[in-house]
């Protein structure tokens, strides 16, 4: 069943007078349950798209067109006053850095409470939910670390109680935005497991934002591949590791170091550097770093196509790439 | 707070005090001239030598500094401030005299200036660069560029002007004697006083809170549902106080000695006036006792403002363990 359903969604920045769009278009489907990777570099429009959905875009930034539906209902529509009162309840998002999450100054306890107060839940009733959400994460002696100021508790202890925080109504739609990118590698991995966890057993719909692959192999049904503000692929993550319909996410895939390779050659890389959101060219925004690129790539911008068990915006099916030879160039 | 951190606290307190005691004590001395001269003006030329050294040894100038200093000090671990060479009144009497009348000046301007300052920097902070800032910092600009005796003088010429109400004019009525008549002696020299105060504030406050708006905390509040009155008081001004803290302590320690101009535009005999009369009679003891005083205010409120951390601040607290 569909819980979050992204539908055309533009959002664009106000940047020196003009309407720089940093989200063009994008459409994506999260289901009870299910685990969705938002995989992109730094200004692709994956954290836009993320804060779209939970209606926190920064100043100056704003949803042009489109809809989010969960549960059917829009969310862009909604006025403000009801806007906040979906966030933590409807959506919940857990943080890149959870030394910086937290408030330093008010216990982990209180900060979890106060998003049940902000949404009417009160009294016992607050304390004993708090004491169970924190609970619910794995976290030992519940009315200890309720207690406990940020700082008191180690990076994995603190991104669970993000967790515990995010969780503790229940939200339908829960984003990731890269929750694992701060901690260390085995802490990484308990959490990774935990917010899986916890996804079965409450029937979330995650999106997972992320630049790691590697992450969104271990945990993701689904991805989606953005580049330039647009989902440049959409495929089944077991089909996009097999056989990727885009040539970005085939060079995406060819730049992970793989720990079979025993001849260490340089890494490849994806030359270039990704379009200026000021000036976009007429065709497909990967182009100009594309190597199976054909004429019409630079005329017109691809819509996307259902192609080899992927939606995939390219021109070029992937029969044709061999004989333009690698999609890499090699590092100078 | 632990004990140890309290004596080591009073213990620092007290060093001050004696280093602020020994350099007034010096610097006073090295000054040309003494209350002699002071007192007696071009007569003093027409003293004898025998006359001047009686008047040397009634006045105790004629025991060595050293020996002075430690007379005073003694003195001062009594509670005894010594005696206005002057008037001959003890120096306890008249600064028990003067402290309310500045403190009750300073602790009014400190009451108007805090939650204005406060408030108008939230303002400006809530979007900078909108018509709102940049109205909130010219006017802010206003308040610290123009210097407090002229709108001192202002205030005084225009009350007097456009409503008969001379403030200056008449005797000093304590808070004891008509709590309405001090009030109406002491409300304008604390507006005064207020504006230059409420700029600072408000600076401090606008720059404080938007570093803290910037947090990923704060979007981590809005993100639970958390309304927005709540994100900017809990959370954002919560995290900006210290800043605004250890400005308004700096600020209201500076205020008990620094009261001076306003004082002596509107005529209220506070601590800054008889410091000012103690520099031109060349009384040392006034001197030494009210510039002690000042700077024992000065340590008590930085102490303050430490405490204030402690209660705003977990993180300087050093109780508790590890969850």
């Amino acid at each position: 069943m569909t819980v979050l359903r992204i539908e055309d969604l533009h959002t664009v920045v106000r940047s020196r007078g003009r309407d720089l769009p940093v989200v063009r278009g994008v459409s994506l489907d999260v289901d009870a349950g299910e685990i969705v990777g938002l995989v992109g570099e730094s200004g692709s429009g994956k954290s836009f798209t993320a804060l779209s959905v939970l209606g926190l875009l920064p100043e100056g930034a704003r949803v042009t067109s489109g809809r989010i539906l969960v549960d059917g209902e829009d969310l862009v529509a909604l006025r403000e006053r009801d806007r906040r009162t979906r966030r933590g309840s409807t959506v919940a998002m857990i943080y890149q850095d959870p030394m910086t999450a937290l408030n330093p100054l008010m216990t982990v306890g209180a900060q979890i409470a106060e998003g049940l107060r902000a949404h009417g839940i009160r009294g016992p009733e607050a304390k004993r939910r708090t004491l169970a959400a924190i609970e619910e994460v794995g976290l030992p002696k519940p009315d200890r670390i309720a207690r406990s100021y940020p700082h008191r508790l180690s990076g994995g202890q603190r991104q669970r109680v993000v967790i515990a925080s995010a969780l503790a109504l229940r939200p339908r739609v829960l984003i990731a935005d890269e929750p694992t990118t701060a901690l260390d590698v085995t802490i990484q991995q308990q959490i990774l497991a935990l917010v899986d966890e916890l996804r079965t057993e409450h029937d979330l719909a995650v999106l997972w934002i992320t630049h790691d692959l590697g992450v969104v192999a271990r945990i993701a049904a689904r991805v989606a591949v953005m580049y330039a503000g647009r989902v440049a692929e959409q495929a089944g993550t077991r089909e996009l590791f097999a056989a990727p319909q885009h040539p970005y996410s085939a060079a995406l895939l060819a730049s992970i170091p793989s720990p079979t390779d025993t001849e260490r050659g340089p890494l490849p890389q994806i030359g270039g550097a990704p379009p200026d959101l000021a000036a976009l060219p007429a065709g497909c925004p990967f182009e100009p770093r594309c190597a199976y690129r054909e004429d019409r790539c630079a005329t017109g911008e691809p819509e996307p196509v259902h192609r080899g068990g992927s939606d995939t915006a390219c021109f070029v099916p992937r029969e044709r790439w061999g004989v333009r030879g690698d999609a890499m160039e090699e590092p100078a | 707070m632990s004990l140890r951190y309290l004596l080591g606290r009073v213990a620092g307190m007290l060093g001050t005090l004696v280093g602020v005691a020994v350099v007034v004590f010096v610097v006073l001395r090295a000054l040309p001239g003494d209350t002699i001269t002071a007192k007696l003006g071009t007569q003093a030329a027409t003293l004898t030598a025998d006359q001047r050294a009686a008047l040397r040894h009634f006045y105790g100038l004629d025991s060595s500094p050293v020996t002075q200093f430690f007379r005073w000090f003694g003195g001062l671990l009594h509670g005894d401030l010594g005696v206005s060479m002057d008037t001959g009144v003890p120096v306890t009497h008249l600064i028990g005299d003067a402290l309310p009348v500045t403190l009750e000046l300073a602790v009014l301007a400190m009451v108007i200036a805090v939650p204005v300052g406060v408030l108008f920097g939230m303002l400006a902070a809530s979007r900078p660069g909108a018509v709102r800032d940049l109205s909130v910092q010219g006017v802010g600009l206003l308040g610290l560029a123009v210097p407090e005796f002229v709108v001192a003088t202002v205030t005084v010429a225009w009350l007097a002007s456009a409503f008969a109400y001379t403030p200056s004019a008449g005797t000093y009525v304590s808070i004891g004697d008509s709590f309405g008549g001090n009030l109406r002696q002491m409300l304008y020299p604390a507006l005064v006083l207020a504006i230059g105060l409420a700029a600072t504030v408000m600076r401090t406050t606008r720059s404080a809170y938007l570093e803290a708006a910037g947090s990923d905390f704060v979007r981590t509040a809005r993100g639970k549902g958390v309304t927005e009155a709540r994100v900017r008081f809990r959370h954002i001004l919560h995290n900006a106080g210290i800043p605004i803290v250890t400005m308004v302590g700096i600020q209201f320690g500076y205020l008990l000695g620094g009261t001076l101009v306003v004082e002596q535009v509107f005529a209220l005999p506070g601590l800054g006036r008889l410091l000012l009369d103690g520099i031109l009679h060349q009384d040392y003891a006034i001197v030494q006792g009210v510039t002690l005083l000042v700077a024992a205010a000065f340590v008590v409120v930085n102490f303050g403002v430490d405490v204030v951390y402690r209660l705003l601040d977990p993180r300087t607290r050093s109780e508790g363990r590890r969850a």
